[in-house]
């Protein structure tokens, strides 16, 4: 057969975005492009800019540098864009790299981008490999689609029909499937995906995914030692760093977790999420000087990224406070308010870091309309503090004196958290600053002496047989303590075992799922909430009804 | 403190040449992109843009080779293994080849019998293979088979011409060497070779194999 490249991809309908940061590559890129018919071409020379096109318009193609120059690189708009739905799963997304960095950006990126051009490529190779691309965007349509409706049964469904009839696609659709899978807590099935790539070839993405349905199996100790050896021969797959260091925190290797983060983010400074997780694990420990540094990274690196938080800020107003840099502090909290101008959220939470800035300067006065300036923010915009901001303000208020204040605050952020000892200490830590050790264990023992109580109380009628009973005293305390994950998921847990035993019930059903609802929001790694997700799944199962992600 | 500059204060030179190398790779890759352009925009001199074209890829492909190599030595080659269309890869090397090529040769493709999917680095086998295009352009006539294929499931790239074939000097050595010859410094080959053997699964390598067929047959094979 005498080569002849099949060009036959139509490109006049379609967009394209083309991102970098040097005008003689975004040219002649658009110049490339317009040969083979992509006349709807437009151009960005930063991330920024790349954010602003992309939300005013859909594109089809995205064709972006690797290093875009601002601070940011290709990955990390990928990740953002994709985490953040700003492009559909069908948008095309190609990455350019240069020979230099090209080693090192394909094996770092858990989330890949469609396909890499190493510089200096042609314009053949481009047509050819954007055709490539789009033939197999096409062969996926149907998958993608019935994700973006989450429709994930079907999805995986689809993936099956994929492998048979596009046969080179089949490592592409197997990787999806197993990713679906995961997404359903159906774990087992994943596993047998990644063993099954991995009996071909130990790809990185394929141990990272096999450790990952170890680890929701709670088989921890193997997941670990996978992951051990994959930092080892992969240093630069950063995922498998982050899941490492979620596995030492989940069997209290505090230590050993801040390490693992501490090595992915040498290899890569630029990822916030990751700034901010070193940031709070070297706190928990003890470290401040990490834990600011990571901050300020956070904040610094943050500014122009939909994965800011103003929690960075007050974390790292709190960090400098601690290490005696108030000058500091109060320019951070200047920045919060300057940051995030229009969230009241952010404005809650720059009062109530202001009032404690006040308190160590020993400005009483000041510390004090702070904090009445936050609670009434909170009372007009209607704010529910989350834990951080709820330490800060009982914080606050314990400083004021206003006992009763942080008593609520914190005796609610107990109870709903009973079972976490990690929270408990540092509400001891908390009073015992200000002198009110006894209040502290008085407050402990009050606030989770009702749920253990109630706890207590339903598993004896269980035993007893009153299995009825037991579910009715815990859907009372769930709607009661709907911030109460142990509570939720026992609720949750007992419905099940009255329906493995009375049988499927649709209202019962729809009860779980709403208690489960309210864990995914708060704890979504929560090992005992994929257990009892894993148990809802199963029951469903024997009942010829699939439980999908809510 | 400069990267090229030892705390000793000697000079690390074959680190001051492969940044050395890297610029010169970069600027060569403008090169190429402004006789894109220039093609775009004049006429009448397509045949020498075309050649001048091939020069410049020849010189980026020796200069990767040479970086390459030059990591593979100081760290072990780390590669990019990723599952990949054999012959959507094939496809790739053809239509380069035939840019490359203009009326100088024709370009012929053989993938009907490969795997639909094999795992190896794209971007180190495609360099590999295309020094073997480029020694096929220059010492075959003009004809170039480009074939992928699999024996036992273990599939192989080849590129083959119509031409006189290896010098025996080059074939004594099977590419594991770089050998010195009327032909050039026979880093291309030790490159594919490096390349080839840096495949690795389930216990096996990749290998290289050279032979005049009759005409000079360039096979890598990957595990």
């Amino acid at each position: 057969m005498a080569a002849s490249a099949s060009f036959d991809i139509d490109y006049s309908d379609k967009t394209v975005l083309v991102v970098d940061d040097h005008p003689g590559m975004r040219s002649s890129i658009r110049i490339t492009l317009s040969n083979f018919g992509v006349v709807k071409t437009d151009m960005a020379q930063s991330a920024i800019e790349a954010v602003r096109r992309i939300k005013q318009r859909d594109y089809d193609i995205i064709i972006c540098d690797y290093n875009l120059g601002d601070g940011r690189d290709g990955q990390q708009l990928l990740e953002e864009l994709r985490h953040s739905r700003a492009i559909s799963l069908a948008t095309v997304f190609l990455m350019v790299t240069a020979e230099r960095t090209y080693e090192k950006v394909m094996s770092a990126a858990e989330l890949a981008p469609d396909d890499y051009l190493v510089k200096p490529f042609t314009a053949d190779t481009l047509h050819l490999r954007l055709n490539q691309v789009m033939k197999r965007k096409a062969a996926f349509a149907r998958v993608y689609h019935l994700m973006e409706e989450n429709a994930f049964d079907e999805a995986i469904l689809q993936c099956d029909e994929i492998i048979r009839e596009h046969p080179n696609y089949t490592i592409d659709a197997l990787r999806l499937k197993a990713e679906l899978l995961t997404v359903e807590h159906r774990a087992d099935e994943a596993q047998a995906i990644y063993e099954q790539v991995i009996a071909m070839r130990a790809v990185p993405w394929a141990r990272m995914g096999l450790a990952k349905t170890l680890h929701m199996q709670t088989r921890d100790q193997e997941a670990e030692s996978l992951l051990e050896d994959l930092v080892e021969q992969s240093p630069d797959y950063l995922a498998a760093y982050d899941l490492l260091s979620q596995i030492q925190q989940a069997v209290n290797k505090e230590k050993e977790a801040q390490a693992t983060l501490e090595k992915a983010v040498a290899r890569s400074p630029n990822a916030i999420l990751r700034q901010q997780a070193v940031g709070r694990l070297a706190y928990d420990n003890g470290d401040l000087e990490t834990a600011e540094k990571a901050l300020t990274a956070a904040v610094q690196r943050g500014r122009n990224s939909i994965l800011r938080n103003p929690a960075d800020h007050a974390d790292l107003a709190r960090f400098q406070m601690e290490r005696g840099k108030l000058k500091e502090a109060g320019g951070t909290i200047k920045d919060l308010r300057e940051s995030y101008a229009d969230q009241p959220v952010a404005h809650v939470a720059a009062a109530t870091m202001e009032s404690l800035l006040h308190t160590r300067t020993g400005n009483t006065e000041a510390s004090k309309k702070a904090l009445d300036h936050a609670t009434r923010l909170m009372r007009e915009h209607g704010i529910e503090p989350d834990r951080a901001m709820s330490l800060n303000l009982a914080e606050a208020c314990l400083a004021n004196g206003d006992l009763e204040s942080a008593q609520r605050l914190a005796g609610e952020l107990v109870r709903d958290n009973h079972e976490n000892s990690r929270l408990q200490d540092k509400v001891r830590k908390l009073y015992n600053q200000f002198g009110h050790a006894d209040t502290a264990e008085t407050l402990i023992a009050e606030s989770t002496q009702v749920a253990i109580s109630l706890n207590n109380q339903a598993v004896r009628m269980a035993r007893a047989g009153d299995l009825p009973g037991a579910v009715a005293l815990l859907g009372d305390a769930a709607e009661r303590m709907p911030n109460n994950v142990a509570i939720q998921l026992n609720a949750a847990h007992a419905l099940i075992t009255l329906m493995s035993a009375k049988g499927w019930d649709e209202a019962r059903a729809g009860t779980v799922g709403a208690y489960l609802e309210r864990v995914r929001k708060i704890e979504p790694r929560s090992p005992k909430y994929l257990k009892t997700q894993e148990m809802f799944q199963d029951l469903g199962r024997r009942y010829g009804i699939r439980i999908g992600r809510r | 403190m400069d990267a090229h500059t030892p705390e000793n204060g000697s000079i690390d030179l074959a680190a001051l040449m492969a940044s050395a190398f890297h610029e010169l790779k970069n600027t060569i890759g403008h090169l190429t992109l402004t006789l894109d352009e220039a093609a775009d925009r004049c006429s009448g001199c397509d045949a020498e843009l075309a050649d001048a074209r091939t020069t410049c890829h020849r010189v980026s492909d020796r200069l990767v080779q040479l970086l390459t190599l030059y990591k593979s030595d100081a760290d072990s080659l780390r590669l990019n293994v990723e599952a990949h269309s054999p012959a959507d890869f094939i496809a790739e090397l053809a239509a380069e080849a035939t840019t490359l090529c203009g009326d100088r040769a024709r370009i012929l493709v053989d993938s009907a019998h490969a795997p639909p999917f094999w795992f190896f680095d794209r971007y180190l086998v495609a360099i590999a293979l295309n020094n073997a295009v480029h020694n096929a352009l220059t010492h075959g006539r003009d004809e170039i088979h480009l074939s992928a294929r699999a024996i036992d499931g273990e599939p192989w790239f080849e590129v083959a011409d119509n031409g006189p074939g290896f010098p025996d000097a080059i074939l004594a050595t099977g590419g594991h060497l770089p050998a010195r010859s009327e032909r050039g410094t026979g880093l291309g080959l030790y490159f594919a070779h490096v390349v080839a053997r840096a495949h690795h699964n389930h216990g096996k390598s990749g290998d290289l194999q050279l032979a005049n067929a009759p005409g000079a047959r360039v096979r890598l094979t990957l595990p």
